[in-house]
C-alpha cells in the first residue's frame, strides 16, 4: 500500500523528538517547533509532494499511517503536520502553472509550512461559504479577513485562505487563494487557551495583504469543487487517523500498565468486568481502524479513476468516518480513564498520561462540528433508497 | 409562463429553496443552484416538493450532483418523468 518504502525509517527518526516535547507544548499551549523542524528536515513535510517536484511522492495511505504514528507520540504535533499535509494535497491536486512550480519544491525542501484559514466570524465553521470578499485593485487581489482559529498560524510560512469571490458575489461563491507569509500582515487577534489540543496553538489572526491573481487555487468562486475533491476528504482521513493514533497509543499504554506490577491494587485483570471494559475499548478502535482504511481505499480508488467523490454514498462514507472516529476515540479514552481509575487515569502526573489524551480527544467532535456532518448525512441518506453501504 | 423553458409550478417550488436568489431576478437555465444557496438539507426539501407537485418519483440514479446543479438540469429530469407518467 505504501508508496514510500522508507516511511517507517523517517517516522522512527522524528518520533523521539515529537514525544519529548509533547508535555511542554501542552502545558504552555505552544507550537511544537522542534517536532515540526524535525519533520521538515526529514522530508515528511513533502510526503504528498510528487517526486518530480522533489517530494517523497507518497499517497493517502502513507498520510494516514504517518498521522497515526505521530499522534501516538503527540496529538497536537500530528494535527499540525496533518493539516499542513491537507493543504499540500490541495495544492498538489489543484494548483497550476507558476504557483505549483514555486510552492511544491519549497514544501519538499521543508521550507514551507502551510496553515489553513477557512473558519470565519459570522459563518462559524461552515466550509462552503465565506463572508469577507476579495477585492481586485487592477494589479492584484486584496485579502483582508478575520481568522479566529488558525492552527500554527503564527508559525506558518504560507496560508491557504477562503474568501468570497468578489464584493458582489453571493456567500456560496468561495475562492481559495494562496498567500506567502511575506505577502501578508499577520496580526494576532485572539489567544488559544483551550482544554486540549493546546500544542496546535490555533490562535486568532487578522490577515491582510495583496496577492497576484495567479495565486488563486482552482477556479475563482469554485472552492466547492476543491472542498469536495480534496480538502474535506483528506481532512476527514487525516483527522480520523490522528485521533485513532492517539487512542491506540493510549490503549497500548493501558495494556502495558495492566500487565505490569505498576497497576493499582484496585484493578483486577482477572475479573470479567475489567475484561468487558477493555473489550469495549478495543472494539471501538477496531471499527474506526477498519472504516478508516476502507474509506482511504475508496478515496484513492475514486481519485485514480477520476471520479469526483461527490456521489451521495461517497459523501456519506466520508462524513461517517469523521463522526464515528470522533465519537469512538473519545468514548474509548473516557472508558480507559475509568479502567485505570483516579490515580493512574485521572491525575496529570500519572505516567499513563491519559488525562492529556482525554482532553485532546474531547476536541474531535468540535473540530468541524459533528452536528453539521450529521445533518448532511441525514439529508443524503434520504436520497439513497438503495442504501449503498461501504 | 411564456419565455421560461419550464412550468410556472416548477419555478415557484424551486425559488423557495434558493435563499441567495433575489426575488425579482430572472432564473436562468444554467444558474448554479449551489451558488444560489441550495445545500444538502434544502436539496431534500426540494426533491420531496417537486415529487409531490408533479406526482413523480426520482430514481436514486437521478439523485446526483448534476441533477441538482442547475434549473435546466433538474427540469430535464422532471420533464422526462412527467412525460412518462402521463
Ligand atoms: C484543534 C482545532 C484546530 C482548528 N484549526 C483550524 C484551522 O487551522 N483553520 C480554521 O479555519 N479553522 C480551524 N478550526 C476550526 C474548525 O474548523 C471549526 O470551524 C470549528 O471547530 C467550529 O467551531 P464552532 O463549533 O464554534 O462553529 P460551528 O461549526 O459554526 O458550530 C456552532 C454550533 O452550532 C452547531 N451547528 C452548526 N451547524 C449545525 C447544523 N447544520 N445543525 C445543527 N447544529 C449545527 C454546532 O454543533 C455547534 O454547537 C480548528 C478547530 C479545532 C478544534
Amino acid at each position: 500500500m505504501s508508496a514510500v518504502p522508507w516511511r517507517a525509517a523517517l517516522v522512527d527518526r522524528v518520533l523521539p523528538v515529537v514525544a519529548e516535547h509533547a508535555a511542554v507544548v501542552d502545558t504552555e499551549a505552544a507550537f511544537p517547533a522542534q517536532g515540526m523542524a524535525e519533520l521538515a528536515a526529514s522530508g515528511l513535510h513533502g510526503l504528498l509532494v510528487p517526486a518530480e517536484f522533489g517530494g517523497l511522492g507518497g499517497g493517502l495511505h502513507d498520510l494516514v499511517g504517518t498521522a497515526q504514528d505521530l499522534a501516538g507520540a503527540c496529538l497536537s504535533t500530528a494535527m499540525v503536520w496533518g493539516m499542513h499535509c491537507q493543504q499540500v494535497d490541495t495544492l498538489v491536486q489543484h494548483a497550476t502553472g507558476s504557483l505549483r512550480d514555486d510552492v511544491l519544491p519549497r514544501i519538499a525542501r521543508g521550507e514551507l509550512y502551510l496553515a489553513s484559514v477557512t473558519t470565519e466570524p459570522g459563518k462559524g465553521g461552515h466550509l462552503l461559504t465565506a463572508v469577507a470578499a476579495l477585492r481586485d485593485d487592477g494589479d492584484a487581489l486584496l485579502v483582508d479577513r478575520d481568522a479566529p482559529v488558525v492552527t500554527g498560524g503564527l508559525h506558518a510560512d504560507g496560508f491557504l485562505i477562503t474568501m468570497r469571490e468578489a464584493e458582489d458575489a453571493g456567500s456560496q461563491r468561495v475562492t481559495l487563494v494562496y498567500a506567502d507569509r511575506d505577502q501578508l500582515a499577520v496580526e494576532r487577534s485572539g489567544g488559544w487557551d483551550t482544554v486540549g489540543m493546546r500544542g496546535t496553538e490555533s490562535v486568532g489572526l487578522r490577515i491582510a495583504g495583496r496577492v497576484p491573481a495567479g495565486q488563486v487555487v482552482g477556479q475563482p468562486g469554485g472552492f466547492r469543487e476543491i472542498a469536495l475533491r480534496s480538502m474535506a476528504p483528506v481532512g476527514h482521513l487525516v483527522w480520523s487517523a490522528c485521533w485513532l493514533g492517539a487512542a491506540r497509543a493510549a490503549l497500548a499504554d493501558l495494556v502495558g500498565w495492566l500487565r505490569s506490577s505498576e497497576r493499582g491494587k484496585g484493578v483486577d485483570v482477572r475479573s470479567e468486568l475489567t475484561a468487558e471494559r477493555v473489550a469495549r475499548v478495543r472494539m471501538d478502535l477496531e471499527v474506526v481502524s477498519a472504516y478508516l482504511s476502507r474509506v482511504t481505499d475508496e478515496v484513492v480508488a475514486s481519485r485514480a479513476g477520476g471520479a469526483s467523490l461527490s456521489g451521495v454514498d461517497a459523501q456519506i462514507h466520508l462524513n461517517t468516518l469523521k463522526v464515528v472516529a470522533a465519537e469512538s476515540t473519545f468514548r474509548a479514552v473516557d472508558r480507559m480513564v475509568r479502567i485505570a481509575g483516579l490515580t493512574a487515569g485521572y491525575r496529570k502526573d500519572s505516567p499513563l498520561r491519559l488525562e492529556r489524551r482525554f482532553r485532546d480527544l474531547r476536541s474531535a467532535s468540535l473540530n468541524y462540528a459533528d452536528d453539521r456532518l450529521l445533518v448532511s448525512t441525514g439529508a443524503l441518506t434520504l436520497m439513497d433508497r438503495a442504501v449503498r453501504l461501504l | 409562463m411564456t419565455g421560461s423553458p419550464w412550468s410556472a409550478e416548477f419555478e415557484r417550488v424551486l425559488r423557495g429553496y434558493l435563499p441567495l436568489h433575489g426575488p425579482d431576478a430572472r432564473l436562468r437555465p444554467d444558474d448554479s443552484l449551489a451558488d444560489l444557496g441550495l445545500d444538502s438539507m434544502a436539496t431534500v426539501g426540494l426533491l420531496v416538493d417537486v415529487e409531490e407537485e408533479f406526482g413523480i418519483a426520482l430514481a436514486d440514479d437521478d439523485l446526483t450532483d448534476q441533477t441538482f446543479a442547475s434549473p435546466a438540469a433538474l427540469w430535464a429530469v422532471v420533464d422526462r418523468l412527467r412525460g412518462a407518467s402521463r
